[in-house]
């Protein structure tokens, strides 16, 4: 075990050492012969480690052209949607002294109001001359009408520029006094389809943005890909995670890479130019080309190194190469809820007698309770230690002797936690359940902040599921968590009918943030 | 009390950046490429151990960093943030290139220099093993000496960044410099 100051010395050499512990520290070095050593071999790594990185980004590339085209792309797809269809029209600069057929006509909209506005306030009138020629030789040719026009007594408020516009607007009619049409100027344009959202940092729970009409489509041959089924389709960071971090849109296409079965089918999605896009669920998409033999995905990162981490009083070891896989249930043949990439973040909760570990993982952005073969970890002595429990019973299966049209509904009777107040993120807490006439529960994890409307409508930070009618389940408030709040809602599965997930109750966890 | 705090919460200038993003001002992201690219880079590279392919992860991490502008939530520094993005994006493209990282990190026992009598080397030769060491390193353990030692983040920051403890923080430094030491060819070791 290493001595704290051992510790504190990285930090001092790179310089975001808080005051107390950098004097109690250079108190330390003051007096420690081995201190200093540490410290030497620190500054040397320091210096080192910030000479190397800072050649790692020599010569950074531009952005390059398919990130401008793309932002470009949002842009022009933003402004489409939000322009009002007639829009005014700043035109800065005047154009010189041009024939008057080019003229930009004054058309019957408010359009060019800023421009007159403008040459009223800086008081130009150097065109006025060549204007008032050019309208009096209109005057001219239409006689009598206009020229009695500016004849009439001259108004006290007319600008230079209502005088121009006044002449313009007569050269542009027509002889039947309708005015010219105006033509397209070409600035802007009147949004000719619907605004494309960017991606959602919410899921919805239908994972669909956006109805549109059907594409014609016509998929690339040689290639297994998809598309939305029915709308534009969520992408996520994972599969089976709730992070969204891009749309497919609905009449676009994406090569398919890979086939995951966990959590009911979700499909890896490449770019067009190449690169991960992300994850999306089977049922929201329809696969088309050589789709059979989809493989299976490479075991998410094997561990690269032996960790050993604590967890409470019981400390995991990742073992070098093995897939780290944490299952919904005990069983190998239950799905992979996630995949451990750092397997540094594994809580113990309790072991079962048949070398499962029941487990909780805190992902980046979820929560993830479930189970972990002791093959494919090694667990510390201290583990032995832990109470063994039962292997939860699976969600009991519907006899055929029982009624199942009763529709009796379930019940919740109790729902509580309890931990050491004040709870802050990165401890436990122990939710406590009854439930009557239920087939399972299962509780859902919400931000504080979340409208109680949206409970089982968004997707949750993280869902416990497969838990026991009336049971307990230890849960920590994630790292990084800063809502005051954190609202766990339980739902109960009906036993009559698999699919109606009946609500129960909500507590809700004062977490107290820095 | 938490709300109350949020309220002196000095402004950071950099969320304003992030919110002229949000309203579509390309030249915001210039500004965010300029101020924070060459240190994404240069964390790629720590996370991916490779030049090329950390560039082209840059470009999809500034495109990503551009459609979520809408959704930062100004709770952590854009720094942070801007890391988290291109730390997912280089799990993703890891998994993509498993098989090779694979064999890379099964290699990943550093190769000690044990030849013999221990030669006093120079600053630069040091340098020369700590680079190869460095390369040598586990990629988590090459992206902690570089967030605590180029960016400066605190131990609290990297542990939120990795979603790690600190505790596993300090055990990650404290091997990368015992995997180090071992790489040095003097008799100080370092």
């Amino acid at each position: 075990m290493q001595s704290d100051w051992q510790d504190l010395i990285p930090f001092y050499v790179a310089g975001t050492l808080n005051e107390v512990d950098k004097r109690r520290l250079e108190a330390i070095l003051a007096e420690s012969d081995e201190a200093r050593a540490t410290l030497q071999e620190w500054q040397l790594i320091g210096d080192f480690v910030r000479s190397e990185a800072a050649t790692w980004s020599r010569g950074m590339p531009p952005l390059s052209d398919v990130v401008r085209t793309t932002i470009n792309h949002d842009v022009q797809q933003s402004d489409r949607a939000t322009r009002p269809n007639n829009p005014p029209v700043v035109i800065d600069e005047v154009p010189p002294a041009e024939p008057p057929q080019k003229v930009v006509p004054f058309p019957t909209s408010d359009v060019h109001e800023p421009r007159r506005e403008k040459m009223a306030q800086s008081g130009r009138s150097v065109r006025i001359p060549f204007t008032l020629v050019a309208a009096g030789l209109m005057i001219i040719l239409f006689g009598g009408l206009l020229f009695a026009a500016l004849l009439r007594e001259p108004d006290d408020n007319l600008t230079a520029a209502q005088l121009l516009e006044t002449m313009t607007r007569a050269v542009s009619s027509t002889p039947d006094g309708s005015s010219t049409p105006e033509p397209d100027l070409g600035i802007l344009s009147v949004p000719d389809e619907p605004h494309t959202p960017t991606p959602q940092a919410e899921p919805t729970d239908a994972d669909t943005v956006v109805q549109r009409p059907q594409p014609s489509w016509t998929p690339p041959p040689n290639r297994c890909v998809a598309r939305a089924a029915n709308a534009d389709v969520n992408v996520y960071q994972q599969a089976a995670e709730t992070v969204v971090i891009d749309t497919l849109p609905h009449n676009e296409y994406r090569s398919v890479s890979v086939y995951s079965d966990a959590d009911g089918g979700w499909y890896e999605l490449i770019r067009l130019e190449g690169g991960i896009l992300g994850w999306v669920r089977a049922d929201a998409v329809i696969l088309s080309g050589p789709c059979s033999d989809l493989a299976a995905p490479s075991p998410s990162p094997t561990l690269a190194e032996t960790e050993v981490v604590t967890a409470g009083e019981c400390t995991v070891t990742a073992i070098a190469g093995v897939d780290a896989a944490i299952y919904e249930t005990p069983s190998r043949s239950s799905a992979v809820i996630q995949t451990v990439a750092d397997f540094v973040a594994i809580d113990v909760l309790s072991t079962t007698a048949s070398g499962w570990y029941r487990v909780t993982y805190n992902a980046s952005d979820s929560i993830w309770v479930g189970y972990m073969n002791e093959a494919d970890a090694s667990f510390s002595m201290a583990c032995q230690q832990l109470d063994i429990l039962p292997v939860p019973s699976e969600t009991p299966a519907v006899s055929a002797a029982m009624d199942t049209s009763t529709g009796v509904e379930p019940s919740l009777q109790t729902f509580d936690y309890t931990g050491d107040e004040p709870i802050r993120p990165g401890e436990t807490i122990n939710l406590t359940w009854t439930a009557v006439d239920a087939a399972g529960v299962t509780i859902l994890f919400y931000r504080g902040d979340v409208d109680p409307n949206d409970y089982g409508v968004l997707d949750p930070l993280a869902t416990f599921g497969n838990l026991g009618v009336s049971d307990s389940v230890q849960v920590v408030i994630p790292q990084g968590y800063t809502q005051p709040n954190a609202v766990y809602v339980l739902f109960m599965d009906a036993l009559h009918d698999d699919n109606e997930r009946v609500f129960g109750g909500i507590v809700t966890v004062p977490v107290e943030v820095e | 009390m938490t709300e109350g705090n949020a309220a002196y919460r000095p402004e950071d200038p950099d969320h304003t950046l992030i919110r002229r993003m949000a309203a579509g001002e390309t030249e915001a992201l210039d500004e965010l490429y300029a101020r924070y690219g060459p240190g994404i880079l240069n964390f790629l590279v720590a996370r991916l151990n490779n030049r090329q392919l950390a560039e082209e992860v840059l470009q999809d991490v500034m495109l990503a960093a551009w459609r979520a502008a809408p959704n930062f939530r100004e709770e952590s520094k854009v720094l942070t943030w801007l890391l988290t993005i291109a730390r997912n994006r280089a799990i993703n493209t890891q998994r993509k290139l498993r098989p090779t990282l694979v064999e890379l990190n099964e290699e990943v026992k550093l190769q000690v220099t044990d030849t013999g009598p221990l030669e006093k080397v120079s600053r630069l030769d040091k340098y020369e093993a700590l680079r190869e060491g460095l390369e040598q390193l586990p990629e988590m353990q090459r992206e902690v000496l570089v967030l605590v030692f180029f960016h400066q983040l605190s131990g609290a920051e990297v542990a939120e960044m990795l979603n790690i403890s600190v505790g596993t923080v300090k055990s990650r430094l404290h091997r990368a410099k015992e995997m180090l030491r071992r790489v040095l060819p003097s008799e100080e070791n370092l």
